[in-house]
C-alpha cells in the first residue's frame, strides 16, 4: 500500500509564537493606530482624497468589519484639517420672482452675522417706522392732506347743500344712495301736498331736483378721484418719510456688506421692500376670527430673513460629513412646508440643506449599501456629482406626483469629494451595470481581507490589540491571550498562515473576553482561558442546529457508518454556513454500477437538489474514469451516484474524491473503510484540490466518531494543499496526538483509494493492464468484463434481428 | 356748583341707527361704554318719515353711493330696504353684544330722525349717535383719539355731562375738553365746573366758542378729533336743522346726547 503519513499534530495548529511576543500585558504595548494590512487601500484613499480632479471620487470597498469606515474616517480628518475652510451659503428672498429664491455665498461665518443683522434691521424697523409715522412732522402733514381732502368734499356737499336749501330742497340719505326731496316749512313735502301744488309749481320743483340731482351725482363721481389723489399724496408722504427712515437706519449695514458679492444688491432690494411694504410695520398684527375664535395675524417678516443654508464658522478646516440616512432628502435637501388654515405653505426660509450642501469644499462619506437602498438617492447623488450643482426640486415634483406650487431656489455649486464605503460584490456590480460609475468613482480603495502571519505582522497586530484594549478601556491581555487572539484570527482566515484583519470580529472577541474575565473575578487582565471562554461560548450560542445534526447521527437516524468497510459507500464531508457560524457534517455517498452505455447518473442532479459546480463535479468523474480505464474501448457501465438522506441543494465540488472512491469501489467491488471520510476535489486526471471549511470538515466528522467513542483508524483525508489551511480545535489535534484520530493529506484520488481500502493502486504494464491485485486492476477488469457482456448482448441481439427478417422474407 | 346728584346713573345707552346703514361701527367703543356704565345699550333703528315722504313722490329717484345713474325710487322699495337693513343690523349688534356680554335691545321706529330719538331720550339715558369716517386715515384718527369732548353751556344737562365725562375719563386716563358756549353769567360757570374736575383729579382744557353752530364746533375741533363728544340734549342748536347732520358727516367719532 502507498505509504501516506497522517498529518503530525503540530500541522493541524499553527499556534503562535510567543517569542516573537516580548510583552507581559498589552498595557505596555506601543499605540498603534494605523491600519494593518492595509497599505494598498490606505495609499489609494490617499490618492484619491488628494487629487482634485472631477471624477475622482472614492469607492472604499472590503467586506464589513475590516475597519474601512474607521481608517476613511482618520485619513479625511487629518486631511482635513489643513485643508481651507469653505464658504458659507444662504438663501434670500428674491423680491421679483418670490418662488425662485436666490443664494448668497458669504464668506465663513458672514452667513450667521448676515442673518443676524437682519433679524435686527426687522426689529429696527418695527420700533422706527411706527415711531417716525406717530412723529409731529408726519402727523402734522398727513392731516394737511386729509384736511385738503375733507375740505375739497365738505366744500362740495356744503355748496350743494346750500344750493338746496336756496330751492327748498333736502338731500336725504337712502340704504343704498341718496335723494332729493323738496321742503315746505322745513318738512319734506308729501304727495298729496305735491299733488296740490300748481302745475307751474311742481314743474320747478321737479326742475330743480333735476338740477340738483346732476351736480349731486357728479360730486359723488369725483368723490373717489378726490381719494385716490389724496391717498397718492399720503402715499408719496409715506414713501419720503419710510425712505429717510429706512435708509438711515440700513446705513450701517450697506456699508458692513459693500464688499460682499451680490449683499449690497440684495440690501437694496429689501430696502425697497420695506418702502413699498411700509405699512407691514405700521400695523402691529391684525386679529381675525377663525372658528370663533380671535386670531392675532401678525405681519409676515419673514421674507427679510436670511435662511442659512451652511454655516462653517465653527469648522477648523474641511468639512467632514457622514451621512447614516442617505435618503435623496437627506443628500439633496429638502423645502419643508408648514400648514396653516389647512393649506400647506412654503418660502425659501423652509429649505434645508441636505449633506451635499454641507459637504461642499471638502469630503461625503457614504454607506453605498443605503444610497442604493434608498429610493433616488443614488441617482441624485450622481446628478450632482456630474453637474457639480445642487438644484433643489422636491421629488413629488419631479415624479410628478403632486403640483403644488412650490420653490425653484438658485441652484448652489458644489465642489464635494464623495466617499462610499461598500462590500466588494458591489463595487463590482456597479461597475458592471452602471456605466456612469466608472466615471464618476474614479478611485477604488480595495481592503485586504487577511494579511500574511509574518513574525513582524504579529508584532503589528499585538501592538494594534494593545490599542483597541485601551480605546474601549478593557483590562489588559495577556501575552499568551494575545497570541490566542491572533491564533484565533488565523481560524477565521481558514488559513494557519493567515491573520483575519476583520477589526469588527477582533474587537467583539477582545469585549466578549474582557466580560468573561471579568466574570472570572479577574480585575487586572484577560488571559488566553477567558480568550478561549470567548470562543467557546461565542460557538455554543450558536450551536444548537450543529448539535441537532450531529444527534441525528449519533441516534442512527442520519446514516453515517465510522466503523466497518462497505462497498459503493464513502463518509463524505459538508459545511453548512448558518450566518456567521458554520459547521462540518458527515454525509453518506453511495455508488452503484451496472452493465450500460457509460452514463452516470447524478442522482442530485436529476431531481434538481444538486448546483452546477456540483453536476461538474460529477461530470468529472466520468471524464477520469474514461481516462483511466477506457482509453481504447467504450465505458460499458452505468453508475449512480447520491448524497443519502439528502433533502437540500448540494453545490460545490468539494466531494468529488469522495464521490469518485464511492464509484470506484461499486465499480471494483472493493470495500472501503469507513472510519475515514474524505473532503477534497478532483480533475480529469485525479488529482486533488483544495477545498473550502476544511476545518469544520475535519472537526464535524471527529465529533461523530468522538460521540461514538474514538478508535484507532479513525480520520478525515484532506487534499493536501489544504494543509497550510488547518487550524483545528484543541481536542481535535489532543485526539491526533493521542493516535485516536488521523488527518491524511493527499495529492491523487488513488492515494485516497489506497488509505480507503488499503490495496496498492497499481500501475499498467507493457501489455497496459493493471495488475490484477490492485485496486485499478479490479476496476479494470470489471470493466473488461462487462464490456464483454455488453458484447455477446449486443451481437445476441444482432443475430435475433437477423432471424427475424428472415421470418418476414 | 356740581352738586353729587349730578352724578347720576346712565340706565340706557340709546344708539340711534340711520337709514344709511350706520351707527355700528363704533359698536365695540360703544359697547366698551355700556360695560363702563353699566347701561343697557337700546339701539333704535328709525325708519325716517321725511325719506318714506319723499320716495312717494312721483319725481324722486335714487343716486347709488357708486355715482351710477339714478334710478327710481318707491315707497314699496324703500320699506323692503330698511326692513333688510334693520334685520341685518339687529343681527351685527346681537352678536357684537353677546361677544361683549352686554345687556341689549332693538327697536325700529317711524318719524323723523332726531325728534323721534330725542323723544326717546330720558334723564337716564344717553343717546348717541355714530358715523361712518370717510376714509381708513379718518378710522385711525377716530381710534386713536384720548378725549372726551363736552359741549358746556351751564345747563342741567351741562352738568350731567361734565359729570358723565368725568367718569370717563378717571376710567381711562384720557384728556378731557370743556367746549365753552354758555353765555356770561348765566347757570354754571365754567370755571366752578373746571374746578370740581380738578378736585377729582381731573384737569380739563377749555376752548371757549362764540356760539354754538356745527361749523365753530368742527372748527374747534380740528386737529383733535375727540373720541366722544357730549352734547346737552336741549340745547336748541341740537334740533336746528342741519346741525346734527353736520357734525356726523364731518366728524368721525360718536355724537352723544345728554339731558
Amino acid at each position: 500500500m502507498t505509504d501516506i503519513q497522517p498529518l503530525a499534530p503540530e500541522a493541524l495548529y499553527q499556534a503562535t509564537d510567543l517569542a516573537a511576543l516580548d510583552f507581559a500585558t498589552t498595557a505596555e504595548l506601543p499605540e498603534h493606530t494605523e491600519a494593518v494590512g492595509q497599505q494598498r487601500a490606505l495609499e489609494a484613499i490617499r490618492f484619491g482624497v488628494g487629487i482634485a480632479h472631477h471624477g475622482y471620487n472614492l469607492f472604499v470597498a472590503g467586506s464589513t468589519g475590516l475597519g474601512k469606515h474607521t481608517v476613511v474616517e482618520r485619513e479625511l480628518a487629518a486631511r482635513a484639517a489643513k485643508g481651507p475652510v469653505p464658504d458659507d451659503w444662504c438663501y434670500v428672498n428674491n423680491f421679483e420672482a418670490p418662488h425662485r429664491p436666490r443664494a448668497l455665498r458669504l464668506p465663513t461665518g458672514k452667513a450667521r452675522a448676515l442673518s443676524q443683522d437682519m433679524d435686527q434691521l426687522v426689529d429696527d424697523l418695527l420700533s422706527a417706522i411706527p415711531a417716525a409715522f406717530q412723529g409731529d412732522e408726519y402727523r402734522t402733514r398727513a392731516q394737511e392732506i386729509n384736511d385738503e381732502f375733507k375740505e375739497r368734499q365738505d366744500d362740495a356737499f356744503l355748496s350743494l347743500d346750500e344750493e338746496a336749501q336756496k330751492r327748498d330742497i333736502t338731500i336725504l340719505r337712502t340704504p343704498t344712495g341718496y335723494t332729493l326731496a323738496p321742503l315746505k316749512d322745513g318738512e319734506v313735502v308729501g304727495p298729496e301736498e305735491f299733488e296740490a301744488l300748481a302745475e307751474e309749481e311742481q314743474d320747478k320743483i321737479e326742475k330743480s331736483v333735476d338740477e340738483l340731482r346732476a351736480r349731486l351725482r357728479e360730486t359723488i363721481r369725483q368723490i373717489p378721484l378726490w381719494q385716490k389723489e389724496m391717498h397718492q399724496k399720503v402715499k408719496a408722504l409715506n414713501r419720503e418719510v419710510t425712505d429717510v427712515t429706512v435708509s438711515q437706519i440700513m446705513r450701517g449695514l450697506t456699508e458692513k456688506y459693500a464688499d460682499l458679492d451680490g449683499v449690497p444688491a440684495y440690501l437694496e432690494a429689501v430696502r425697497q421692500d420695506v418702502i413699498d411694504n411700509v405699512d407691514a410695520f405700521r400695523q402691529q398684527g391684525e386679529a381675525v376670527e377663525v372658528a370663533g375664535r380671535k386670531v392675532e395675524l401678525a405681519p409676515d417678516f419673514n421674507r427679510y430673513k436670511v435662511n442659512v443654508l451652511v454655516d462653517h464658522s465653527d469648522n477648523g478646516g474641511a468639512p467632514v460629513v457622514h451621512e447614516d440616512n442617505p435618503t435623496y432628502l437627506n443628500l439633496i435637501g429638502r423645502i419643508e412646508h408648514i400648514a396653516q388654515f389647512g393649506t400647506l405653505l412654503t418660502d425659501f426660509t423652509l429649505i434645508k440643506a441636505g449633506a451635499l450642501h454641507r459637504a461642499s469644499g471638502g469630503y461625503l462619506v457614504l454607506y453605498a449599501r443605503d444610497v442604493l437602498m434608498n429610493a433616488f438617492a443614488w441617482e441624485g447623488l450622481k446628478r450632482v456629482l456630474r453637474s457639480r450643482e445642487v438644484r433643489l426640486e422636491s421629488l413629488e415634483r419631479m415624479l410628478s406626483l403632486a403640483s403644488t406650487t412650490s420653490l425653484e431656489p438658485e441652484s448652489i455649486p458644489v465642489d464635494v469629494k464623495v466617499v462610499l464605503v461598500g462590500d466588494r460584490m458591489l463595487y463590482y456590480l456597479l461597475k458592471a451595470y452602471d456605466p456612469e460609475f466608472a466615471l464618476l468613482f474614479k478611485v477604488a480603495a480595495d481592503f485586504s481581507e487577511d494579511i500574511d502571519r509574518s513574525p513582524e505582522n504579529t508584532r503589528l497586530m499585538a501592538n494594534l490589540i494593545g490599542t483597541v484594549q485601551r480605546q474601549e478601556a478593557l483590562r489588559p491581555l495577556t501575552r499568551e491571550a494575545v497570541g490566542r487572539l491572533i491564533e484565533h484570527l488565523a481560524r477565521t482566515a481558514a488559513d494557519g498562515e493567515k491573520v483575519s484583519v476583520h477589526m469588527g470580529n477582533l474587537c467583539d472577541l477582545m469585549r466578549e473576553a474582557d466580560y468573561w474575565a471579568g466574570e472570572d473575578g479577574d480585575s487586572k487582565a484577560t488571559h488566553a482561558a477567558h480568550v478561549k471562554k470567548a470562543i467557546d461560548q461565542r460557538i455554543y450560542r450558536l450551536d444548537q442546529i450543529r448539535e441537532r445534526v450531529h444527534e441525528s447521527i449519533l441516534r442512527d437516524i442520519q446514516l453515517v457508518d465510522t466503523a466497518g468497510e462497505r462497498v459503493g459507500q464513502v463518509n463524505g464531508l459538508s459545511v453548512s454556513q448558518l450566518g456567521d457560524y458554520a459547521f462540518g457534517r458527515p454525509s453518506r455517498i453511495t455508488a452503484t454500477a451496472r452493465l450500460g452505455e457509460g452514463k452516470f447518473i447524478d442522482i442530485e442532479r436529476e431531481v434538481k437538489l444538486g448546483g452546477p459546480i456540483h453536476s461538474k463535479g460529477v461530470m468529472i468523474l466520468s471524464s477520469y474514469l474514461g481516462y483511466r480505464y477506457a482509453s481504447e474501448a467504450p465505458l460499458s457501465v452505468s453508475a449512480s451516484l447520491v448524497f443519502e438522506q439528502s433533502y437540500g441543494q448540494i453545490e460545490g465540488d468539494s466531494a468529488s474524491v469522495a464521490e469518485l472512491c464511492a464509484l470506484l469501489s461499486a465499480l471494483g467491488e472493493i470495500p472501503l473503510r469507513q472510519s475515514l471520510a474524505v473532503t477534497g476535489s478532483v480533475n480529469q486526471h485525479g488529482e486533488v484540490q483544495a477545498i473550502g471549511g476544511v476545518n469544520e470538515k475535519i472537526e464535524g466528522f471527529f465529533d461523530i466518531c468522538q460521540g461514538r467513542g474514538l478508535s484507532e483508524g479513525q480520520g478525515v483525508i484532506i487534499p493536501a494543499s489544504n494543509a497550510a489551511h488547518l487550524m483545528l480545535r484543541e481536542d481535535v489535534v489532543a485526539a491526533v496526538r493521542e493516535g485516536r484520530f488521523a488527518v491524511y493529506p493527499v495529492r491523487h484520488v488513488e492515494e485516497a483509494m489506497s488509505l480507503l481500502c488499503g490495496l496498492e493502486p497499481g500501475e499498467p504494464g507493457t501489455t497496459g493492464a493493471f495488475p490484477p491485485e490492485t485496486f485499478n486492476g479490479r476496476v479494470a477488469a470489471r470493466l473488461q468484463a462487462l464490456t464483454r457482456k455488453r458484447l455477446a448482448f449486443i451481437a445476441k441481439s444482432r443475430g435475433m434481428d437477423e432471424r427475424d427478417g428472415d421470418d418476414q422474407s | 356748583m356740581i352738586s353729587p346728584e349730578a352724578e347720576r346713573r346712565i340706565a340706557r345707552i340709546l344708539l340711534g341707527l340711520d337709514t344709511a346703514g350706520t351707527g355700528l361701527q363704533d359698536i365695540e367703543s360703544i359697547l366698551l361704554l355700556a360695560r363702563v356704565l353699566e347701561a343697557e345699550l337700546t339701539a333704535l333703528f328709525i325708519e325716517d318719515d321725511d325719506l318714506l315722504r319723499s320716495a312717494a313722490l312721483p319725481f324722486t329717484t335714487e343716486i347709488p353711493l357708486s355715482g351710477g345713474d339714478a334710478r327710481a325710487l318707491d315707497v314699496a322699495r324703500l320699506e323692503r330696504s330698511l326692513r333688510h337693513l334693520a334685520r341685518r343690523m339687529e343681527a351685527e349688534l346681537a352678536q357684537a353684544a353677546e361677544r361683549a356680554q352686554v345687556r341689549w335691545a332693538f327697536r325700529i321706529l317711524r318719524g323723523r330722525r332726531l325728534p323721534t330719538l330725542l323723544a326717546e331720550a330720558g334723564v337716564e339715558d344717553l343717546l348717541v349717535l355714530a358715523r361712518t369716517p370717510h376714509s381708513t386715515a379718518e378710522a385711525r384718527q377716530a381710534a386713536q383719539a384720548h378725549t372726551v369732548a363736552v359741549v358746556f353751556d351751564g345747563s342741567d344737562s351741562a352738568r350731567h355731562a361734565v359729570a358723565l365725562a368725568a367718569r370717563l375719563v378717571g376710567q381711562d386716563g384720557h384728556d378731557l375738553l370743556l367746549l365753552d358756549v354758555a353765555p356770561a353769567g348765566k347757570g354754571l360757570d365754567v370755571r366752578a365746573a373746571r374746578q370740581w374736575l380738578l378736585e377729582r383729579g381731573i384737569p380739563a382744557t377749555r376752548r371757549t366758542l362764540s356760539e354754538l353752530t356745527a361749523g365753530r364746533l368742527l372748527e374747534a375741533l380740528r386737529g383733535n378729533v375727540p373720541l366722544l363728544l357730549i352734547l346737552p340734549a336741549d340745547h336748541p342748536a341740537i334740533t336746528t336743522p342741519g346741525f346734527i347732520d353736520r357734525l356726523r358727516r364731518h366728524l368721525p367719532s360718536p355724537l352723544a346726547l345728554l339731558r
